[in-house]
């Protein structure tokens, strides 16, 4: 969602690396588990979409139709719950996508310079991705970690907080 | 002062989790097996008597919330706990979630009981993976001896808790939005009535209350209604948890006794203190929605309705603190983005007037306006809404409203100055920055 | 259960229990500015123009979205509806595009007509406006346009709740978002044209029609859909005496607010093939052209001549009056037996009956049922309105008698074994009635004129 709207699609083998990652009979033993935590089958859509994202990286149009059928919600409004979600891409992303917060609370404590060391040091700006793909940026607004400002997340992942320009880019290239 | 917390009473600090073992020594889930001896009006009556109110921003007594699911409806009744904390400023949620979450889940189990809920959702934004895992984890504990599932606590009664991740809306943090997004969809705020107590999740009478208030519930049950309303008054019973963020020497969280603590010391007793020696400038004391104060209004107890009286909201207890460095068109131009970023987009004020909003904000910021741009953006946040409009099917249009037209109200001057000298002081740093590495601002 | 009793505008106005307060307003004769709210749809409450006061409620309210309570007294067009109605008009055109000059639904865009009511002189915003996609293909029918789009979800809740095909939806977040069919695919349901019909504004619009004239210049007649025997009304629009488009007219009794996409293309077989412009009767093997009078005088001549051995096949696409006066000649000839062709079409639980003739029902009341009589023995054949090209042994049949009479109103195999041809025409072209599936008889309506000499039948 926070990347330019002009994104390209996704090539054919961006996709199928994608999928080659699990087969959707892999995931469904622990998707009928959460199915089964809701009184309607679609009610799962997040929890699913989650589940897939993870086991992807991200949710290629093969994962978008499967899981349409899986949950039996028409694609269309599949697409509408992506795309509504900040978290959810639909585009390929990094081995981790990593949200830098710039609202209120970070702002007052230096976020625009923590943003500005990462994308120097990173080479990418909020939005993209490292040639190597280890990292996509995202600008995030307010992570809850008001009392760790400035403050960044790798989604699913660790946080940082009480962040220096330096200890940002620290913290990133100490990640395995 | 000299307050014992409650919620936060035994709780390691972050990054621990208080397990199980570590809860039933502290009397845990005593509540509850005190609440499963009553009848669940009477607990209903307890919450009600204690006077609670919502904790996450709009206040509203917990008890009579709980009293208007209608009865023998032969339809299922959900609780669905609000922990989408996103509200910029607050993290205070977190602080349960982390850190003592079997007191949410045997707040939850509580609530269920009083309202005949046997499924409960706690729906936790999906930015608190560490909030997530904590609960999880303790879920998977209570669930192990039996305080969560088919058979609480060995009395037949069947109480299901499911954690439900958001992904990435703050609009899923208003309550009706909260349910669209469990039942699968995009996070739309639904049109009243029909009301949730009576037509929720799947058309199905459902509750729906924030993590602070839950956890409270069980407080109350436990220690009884006397206990609890021996911190705070009338207006505002029990302690609240504050999350202190921004120009200060230690951010963090505090459990207060709302009565007896002013804004003033949260901020110089429990916060350290402004930041680097400076003076304060302003302080937002709710959540950024909330009408923000000038550093005279500060000397108010942190109660509802006193800080009403002073001219803002009490909110959700994030006290965002700005010292006198900060120039105010900036921090509105930040608080602009996220409202118009956040707007759903259902309904046009909302959809079509954060950015606008937005807009007008940054052309002052960048020294592209004129003095009528700020009379223009005091009007124009009119149109967008404001309290007491009713111009959009939620609050979020509101949210962006109050800010706005407190800022104007209180620091006009820094948005002249932002006319008059070029744009915000902030945003001619940048332009300077953008200048020396040879890019645009 | 007692009626409610409120005030609206300073009128006692008495309604169901249940109502909503804007339809209290329109059961007065009076209307409340609406965009997404939708008398066939389910309740939104997302476009906010609808806002009214009501006495004792702090906030202003849509009236949408709230129930009727005796005693309530509601204010339409106080100064603070009135203010926080102009309020939402302004922020709907901020980012609404300045193209009514080039937009298909200029003259009947609500956008227009309420800008007209509240809006103001001048714009506040003084910004670029957000751009969206534009000419969107969602199928071969229905092109989008995202930028003129209000969001009003009408086109969504059509699809899900009428035509119970899910294959809108709204994408992205705030003012990103866009009504779009699912990546890859189309709009299939067959109702999908009805999506024009409820938008609003000029977000969608018919591939079809778009351009095809401004809607202030075409004539617009009510009439009946002929495409089946349910009798969809529609209101049909021409120009230059051309057809150019049909769109439902509400009938709560028969199609409610809707017409299957079928029906709203019958219109193109009136100027497709060889239309038939003047009698004929055929001399020394061909056809020829000749005029009513001698026409009318060798059909009368060739009918009594078969006497009892006339079979007549009269069509169910004709208007009652049609059918009563050839079934009369039939009657006044003394004709053996008599029937329709039967035709299928596309059946569903909404509107589509599965019988493609628009008057099987009035056919059958005066005694023409369905199917072809047997040509077995027969001399002579009257074919009123209906040709066998579909029946190969009922076409060399035809071969076999001595007199073939074809009142119709294109060229067909039929027609060309006939001996005299008398030229009908469509249902656009004349008045009439029809006989719905329901039994109900509905005005058929002329729009255009025929060609050349071609007559209704029954004259």
């Amino acid at each position: 969602m926070s990347a330019p709207a002009t994104r390209p699609e996704p090539t054919a083998d961006e996709c199928a690396a994608a999928d080659a990652k699990a087969t959707f009979d892999s995931l469904r033993p622990h998707l009928d588990t959460l199915v089964a935590r809701y009184p309607q089958r679609a009610a799962a859509l997040l929890p699913v979409l989650w589940h897939v994202q993870r086991a992807r990286g991200w949710l290629t149009p093969r994962s978008i139709r499967e899981i349409a059928e899986y949950v039996a919600v028409p694609q269309a409004q599949v697409e509408g719950v992506i795309t509504f979600y900040t978290m959810f891409q639909d585009h390929p992303v990094g081995r981790d996508v990593v949200m830098v917060c710039k609202t209120l609370s970070c702002r007052l404590r230096g976020a625009e310079a923590v943003a500005d060391a990462l994308e120097d040091h990173f080479g990418v700006p909020m939005g993209g991705t490292t040639a190597d793909g280890r990292y996509t940026f995202e600008a995030a607004e307010c992570l809850g970690l008001c009392d760790m400002a400035p403050c960044m997340l790798v989604v699913d992942a660790d946080r940082y907080g009480d962040l220096t320009p330096e200890s940002a880019v620290k913290h990133l290239e100490d990640r395995s | 002062m000299g307050l014992s917390p409650r919620l936060l009473a035994h709780a390691p600090p972050i990054g621990g989790r208080q397990t199980l073992d570590e809860y039933l020594s502290h009397g845990g889930y005593e509540g509850l097996k005190k609440a499963l001896s009553m009848k669940p009006d009477d607990v209903t009556q307890m919450v009600l008597e204690a006077g609670v109110r919502g904790r996450g921003g709009a206040g509203f007594p917990a008890g009579r919330k709980w009293s208007f699911v209608p009865k023998n409806t032969g339809k299922p009744v959900y609780l669905a706990c609000n922990a989408d904390e996103s509200e910029p400023g607050c993290f205070k949620d977190r602080q349960i979630m982390e850190r003592v979450p079997h007191l949410l889940i045997e707040g939850c189990l509580v609530a269920c009981h009083a309202i005949g809920a046997e499924t409960a959702y706690i729906y936790i934004r999906g930015e608190y993976p560490q909030a997530i895992a904590a609960v999880e984890a303790a879920l998977d504990e209570a669930r192990a001896k039996g305080h969560v599932g088919a058979n609480v606590l060995g009395r037949g009664g069947r109480c299901d808790v499911w954690v439900h991740q958001g992904a990435g809306a703050y609009v899923c943090g208003e309550e009706t939005g909260l349910l669209s997004s469990i039942e699968g969809g995009r996070g739309y705020p639904r049109i009243k009535p029909p009301f949730p107590a009576v037509e929720g999740l799947w058309g199905c009478p459902t509750i729906i209350n924030n993590v602070e208030t839950l956890a409270n519930a069980a407080v109350i049950v436990r220690d009884g209604v006397e206990a609890f309303r021996s911190a705070g008054d009338d207006d505002t019973t029990g302690t609240r948890l504050v999350g202190i963020s921004g120009h200060v020497e230690k951010p963090g969280d505090v459990e207060i006794d709302p009565a007896t603590t002013t804004i003033r010391e949260l901020i110089e007793v429990h916060a350290g203190g402004v930041w680097k020696g400076r003076e304060l400038k302003a302080v937002i004391p709710g959540g950024s929605s909330v009408p923000v104060m000038p550093a005279a209004a500060i000397d108010v107890p942190f109660t509802y309705g006193a800080v009403q009286a002073a001219g803002s909201l009490a909110g959700a207890a994030g006290v965002i603190v700005l010292d006198e460095t900060t120039c105010m068109v900036d921090a509105l131009v930040n608080l602009m983005q996220f409202y118009h970023h956040e707007s759903c987009g259902q309904c046009t004020p909302c959809r079509e007037g954060t950015g606008w909003l937005e807009k007008l904000v940054t052309r002052i910021w960048r020294g592209e306006g004129t003095l009528r741009d700020i009379d223009l953006l005091d009007s124009v946040a009119d149109t967008v809404g404001g309290a007491q409009q009713g111009k959009t099917i939620c609050f979020l249009a509101d949210s962006a409203v109050m800010p706005t037209k407190s800022f104007l109200k209180h620091f006009r001057e820094d948005f002249v100055k932002a006319v008059e000298e070029g744009g915000s002081p902030v945003f001619r740093a940048r332009r300077k920055r953008g200048a020396a590495a040879g890019a645009g601002a | 259960m007692s009626m409610v009793k409120l005030t609206i505008d300073g009128c006692e106005v008495e309604v169901q229990p249940g109502s909503t307060v804007i339809q209290a307003v329109r059961a007065m004769g009076a209307d409340v500015p609406h965009y997404c709210w939708h008398p066939g749809l389910s309740v939104s409450g997302n476009c906010r123009i609808c806002l009214v006061e009501v006495e004792g409620m702090p906030t202003v309210q849509i009236s949408c979205n709230l129930g009727v309570r005796d005693g309530m007294v509601v204010h339409t067009q106080s100064a603070k509806a009135r203010a926080a109605r102009k309020d939402v008009m302004e922020l709907l055109l901020i980012n609404h595009p300045l193209d009514c000059p080039i937009c298909d639904q200029a003259g009947e865009c609500k956008l227009q007509e309420y800008s007209f009511e509240f809006g103001s002189d001048g714009s506040r915003f003084a910004f670029p406006k957000v751009h969206k996609q534009k000419h969107v293909r969602f199928s071969e029918k229905v092109t989008f346009d995202a930028e003129r789009c209000i969001l009003c979800t009408r086109c969504v809740r059509f699809l899900d709740e009428v035509a119970g095909a899910d294959e809108l939806d709204i994408v992205n977040r705030g003012d990103r978002n866009e009504i779009a069919v699912a990546r890859g695919g189309e709009l299939e349901s067959p109702y999908q044209m009805n999506v024009i019909d409820v938008c609003p504004v000029g977000a969608l619009t018919s591939t079809d029609f778009r351009f095809k004239s401004r809607v202030w210049f075409l004539k617009q007649t009510r009439s009946v859909c002929p495409g089946c025997s349910r009798g969809c009304n529609v209101t049909v629009g021409a120009r230059w005496n051309r057809l150019l488009r049909l769109v439902p007219a509400e009938n709560a009794a028969v199609n409610r607010w809707w017409m299957c996409d079928d029906g709203r293309f019958t219109y193109k077989a009136v100027a497709a093939g060889e239309r038939l412009g003047a009698p004929l009767v055929r001399r020394g093997g061909a056809l020829e052209e000749t005029t009513w009078d001698e026409a009318l005088a060798a059909a009368v001549d060739g009918l009594r001549k078969c006497g009892v051995d006339l079979v007549g096949v009269i069509s169910a696409r004709l208007t009652n009056e049609e059918i009563h006066l050839a079934a009369s000649v039939l009657d006044e000839v003394g004709a053996r037996a008599r029937g329709h062709v039967s035709r299928t079409c596309a059946q569903d639980d909404l509107l589509r009956t599965g019988d493609g003739n628009p008057n099987a029902a009035g056919a059958a009341l005066m005694g023409v049922p369905a199917g072809v009589p047997s040509l077995d023995g027969a001399k002579g054949a009257f074919l009123c309105g209906d040709d066998l090209d579909g029946d190969a042994a009922a076409l060399a049949a035809l071969d076999g008698l001595e007199f073939v009479l074809y009142a119709g109103t294109h060229e067909t195999a039929t027609m060309r074994r006939a001996h005299v041809v008398l030229p009908g025409v469509t249902s656009f072209e004349k008045d009439g009635s029809f006989t719905n599936v329901d039994g109900r008889v509905q005005r058929v309506q002329s729009v255009v004129a025929a060609p050349g000499d071609a007559l209704p039948d029954w004259k």
